[in-house]
Formats: C-alpha cells, sequence, structure tokens
C-alpha cells in the first residue's frame, strides 16, 4: 500500500514538473514574439519609411526603388542596398524583394543588387528556401536587360527569359556577368576578346592594355578590399566583373565591383594630406581618398612598388579620344577623364564595396 | 616547344633572351602566385632568378602576349631590386627590353625598379 503511495506522488510529481517547463517555455515563446515584432519595428523605422520595407506573414518586403542607377538615384540605391543587407544581418525572417516598381534598371546595379544578393544568401540560409526571394519585374526594358546581363542566373533563379524588342537595347550586347575567386587572366582574357569582338579595328595595343586593366582591378579586389577584417567574416573575396558593348555608337562599358572594406578605409593618409583637405574643403571625405589613392599611388601595404593598379587602368582611357573611368568606393565616387580636371563627388549611404568603370567610345582612328 | 628551349643562354658573358610569351606565359597574371597563376612572382622564381645567376646580360622580349598589368612587371623586376638579387644601379646594365607593341611597359619597368 506504501509502495503504491511513493509511486503515485512520484509519477505527480513528474506530470507536474514537465507541466511547468511546457508553460515556462510557452512563456518564453509569447515573449520572445513580442521581442522580435518590437525589433523588426525599430528596425524598419530606423533603416527607412515603413512604406519601402514592411512584414507581410512570415517575410520582410522590401520595394525596389523606381529607378536603380548609380548615374541617377545613386543615393537611394545605396540605401536599397543597404537596407536588404541590414534586414539580413538584423531579423531571423527571409525578405521579399518587390521588382514591381522598377521603371529603370543601370547595369551597373544589377551587378550591384546581385552580388548583394549572392552575399546575404551566404550569410543567412533557411531551412526551407533562400534568405532573398523576389518577384520578376514588371518593365520590358527591366525584365530585358537583367535576363540579358545574367543577373537571374547569377543569383540561382530561373530566368524568365525574354524575347520582346525593345527599341533602346536593339544596338546593346550584354556580355554576361562573371564572379572571380582568383585572378584567371584566361578568362579575363576572353571575356575581354568577346568585349572587343565588335571592335574590329581596335589594335593589339589596345587589346593588351585592357587586359592589363582588367587584370589589374580585379587583383586589387582580392588583394587589398579583403586584406583587413571586413564586417562580414566567413565569406571568401569575389570580384564581380561584367560589360555592356553599343555597336551603334561604337561604345563599351566594363565594370569590376567587390564587397570589400573599399579603398578609403586601405588608403594611408598622412598629415599633409589631412592639411590640405583642412583647408580646402574642411574635411577628407571618401572621393578625395579614392583620388589619393588614384594619383598619388598610396595603398594599404605602404611598400615601394604598390599602389600601381590605378596607372594600368587609368592608361587605357588615355588612349582613347573619349573615355572615362569612374571608381566608386563606399561613400565616394572619383571620376578621371584623360586631360581633364578629375571630379570627385560623396553620397551619405555607403556603397559597401568598390565599383570600377570604364566607357570607352571607340573610333577607327584611335591607337 | 617546350619552355626551356626559349631561355636561349650560352657562356656567362654572353646575352640570354628570355621570351615572356612563350618562355612563360602568353596570359602573364597577378603579383603573387596565390592571387592567380602565372604571376610576376613565379615569372621572378622560375626564370629570373636563374636567369641572373647563370649570365651576366639578360635580354627580356615582352611582345607576344595577352597584356600585363604594373603590379605582375612590379614584382617580377622591382622584385629583384627590393629582395636585393640585383642592385638598382646595375639593373639596367644587366637587363635590356624589347616592348615594340607597347613601349608603356617599359616606363612600368624603370618606374618600378626606380622605387624600388
Amino acid at each position: 500500500m506504501k509502495r503504491i503511495y511513493v509511486a503515485n506522488s512520484v509519477r505527480f510529481n513528474r506530470v507536474r514538473r514537465s507541466r511547468l517547463r511546457r508553460r515556462e517555455r510557452r512563456k518564453a515563446r509569447k515573449i520572445e514574439k513580442k521581442y522580435r515584432k518590437i525589433q523588426i519595428k525599430s528596425a524598419i523605422k530606423s533603416a527607412i519609411s515603413p512604406d519601402v520595407a514592411y512584414r507581410y506573414r512570415d517575410r520582410i518586403i522590401i520595394d525596389a526603388p523606381t529607378v536603380c542607377s548609380l548615374s541617377s538615384n545613386r543615393e537611394e540605391f545605396f540605401s536599397f542596398i543597404n537596407l536588404i543587407r541590414r534586414t539580413i544581418l538584423d531579423d531571423r525572417y527571409p525578405i521579399f524583394i518587390n521588382f514591381h516598381l522598377v521603371e529603370k534598371m543601370g547595369v551597373s546595379a544589377a551587378l550591384i543588387l546581385a552580388a548583394e544578393i549572392y552575399r546575404c544568401r551566404k550569410l543567412r540560409q533557411y531551412k526551407n528556401g533562400h534568405s532573398v526571394m523576389g518577384n520578376y519585374p514588371r518593365t520590358n526594358s527591366v525584365k530585358s536587360t537583367l535576363s540579358k546581363i545574367g543577373f537571374f542566373n547569377s543569383i540561382q533563379v530561373v530566368d524568365p527569359g525574354f524575347e520582346h524588342e525593345i527599341p533602346d537595347q536593339d544596338d546593346e550586347v550584354f556580355i554576361k556577368m562573371q564572379s572571380y575567386k582568383r585572378v584567371n587572366t584566361e578568362d579575363i582574357s576572353a571575356f575581354a576578346t568577346e568585349c572587343l569582338s565588335y571592335f574590329a579595328h581596335l589594335s593589339v595595343v589596345a587589346r593588351q592594355r585592357l587586359n592589363g586593366a582588367i587584370n589589374e582591378a580585379i587583383s586589387n579586389a582580392l588583394e587589398h578590399a579583403f586584406k583587413m577584417k571586413g564586417d562580414y567574416v566567413g565569406l571568401a573575396p569575389l570580384a564581380w566583373l561584367c560589360a555592356v558593348v553599343n555597336v551603334e555608337k561604337t561604345q563599351f562599358t566594363i565594370m569590376v565591383f567587390d564587397q570589400g572594406i573599399g579603398i578609403p578605409r586601405t588608403v594611408p593618409v598622412l598629415w599633409k594630406d589631412r592639411i590640405s583637405h583642412l583647408l580646402s574643403a574642411g574635411y577628407l571625405s571618401d572621393s578625395a581618398l579614392i583620388r589619393i589613392a588614384n594619383e598619388l599611388f598610396r595603398t594599404s601595404t605602404g611598400m615601394g612598388g604598390r599602389g600601381q593598379g590605378f596607372r594600368t587602368m587609368r592608361r587605357f582611357v588615355e588612349a582613347c579620344n573619349d573615355g572615362e573611368l569612374r571608381v566608386f568606393s563606399n561613400r565616394g565616387a572619383y571620376l578621371y577623364k584623360r586631360d581633364e580636371e578629375s571630379e570627385l563627388d560623396d553620397t551619405t549611404e555607403s556603397m559597401g564595396g568598390t565599383l570600377v568603370w570604364w566607357r570607352i567610345k571607340q573610333y577607327e582612328q584611335d591607337f | 616547344m617546350s619552355k626551356t628551349s626559349e631561355l636561349q643562354s650560352g657562356p656567362a658573358d654572353q646575352v640570354m633572351t628570355i621570351k615572356i610569351g612563350s618562355a612563360f606565359s602568353r596570359f602573364p597574371g597577378p603579383r603573387y602566385r596565390r592571387q592567380g597563376p602565372n604571376s610576376g612572382e613565379q615569372l621572378r622564381e622560375t626564370i629570373l632568378v636563374p636567369a641572373l645567376r647563370g649570365s651576366r646580360k639578360i635580354f627580356v622580349d615582352l611582345d607576344g602576349t595577352a597584356g600585363f598589368g604594373s603590379s605582375f612587371l612590379d614584382e617580377a623586376f622591382g622584385g629583384l631590386v627590393r629582395q636585393n638579387l640585383i642592385k638598382k644601379d646595375e639593373f639596367f646594365k644587366v637587363f635590356s627590353f624589347k616592348s615594340e607593341e607597347d613601349s608603356a611597359i617599359l616606363d612600368d619597368i624603370r618606374d618600378s625598379v626606380e622605387r624600388s
């Protein structure tokens, strides 16, 4: 009789304990849910107005800007890119990019966006699918640009394909984006050859200089951009490359992009630079630091002979009648044109990387 | 054609000819080995240093490649001076170059040696 009583009390205590544990767990879950809601609200509030990002069911929806372009809407585009990254890092919900509102998409913007989506998917992965999802754009020209440049393939999304004719894009040939973990000169040379196949009149020197310039840009990206400890530890350095050729205008644009720490953070600044900039502009902006790196051959190594990559990149522009080199890095932008004063420009939002951008207009009499 | 056959060497007082496009690679690469194949570091260690040990005069033919980056040239030639394998003022007494396709490459090499 006594033994049965003891057994019952033990069982009773066990049941009671498990009930208590279950109740505690429920309580903890409730608190966590409440906390998450507050966190998402505050993150969205701090990042951008709620009409751009909002939570729907189990995902956060982010509206892409109507114009995604570095030339006409850089500030808003960078804040959109930063919002994607911040949301992925701060929240545990997947994000959904709404492309329906996009009416214009620049090639360089598409390249940066593809790299960001690729990185975010690596940074956070979910059991049930990708951390970044989205819909296809509605505007035909945007859909066509993204499809032709290989945007969908690069982020492992089914390419919807696009057969309709777009009046503005008839003369444009897109060389699909590629990513590099190492400098493979043979692949780079094949890329440049494909790009220049529409310019049969180009001399051997032009081709060699282009190869050298792309080679330098990718080498710099992989060597310097990821040398110091960045914000995203564990991700392999990657450099992205793409090009657009406009046959009618005899013009081509080549872009190299990396998501490293940016040129301004790698340039050692001397006191004389600080003082001269304090006297002229009042502060040393990112664009001024890019100019220092570009024109004074100064880089993070501080060793003799280093920092010459920009010279190779500029030499290709110098050999052409009409061309320009633009370097976007973090908040700064630097424009170099032959025989002209370099132009500097800064934004409040950082792009979180470096984009080297050549636009060359090639006439037959060049070289 | 084998790589060594492009390194035409004779007695120590004769000129050794190195044609980069065939003795090394038609696609010169980045600065360091760790960055990718056919680097400037690789050219220096596998071809230039042995050539420097074997000859007093070295003639380098830079034509016939896909194109050079400044850092490749800097690591290959400027690196020789930085590593004290040759003195700065002796460099152009030992090395002579040919670059008919793009003469700007010669400026790069000169700059690299002077800044090393």
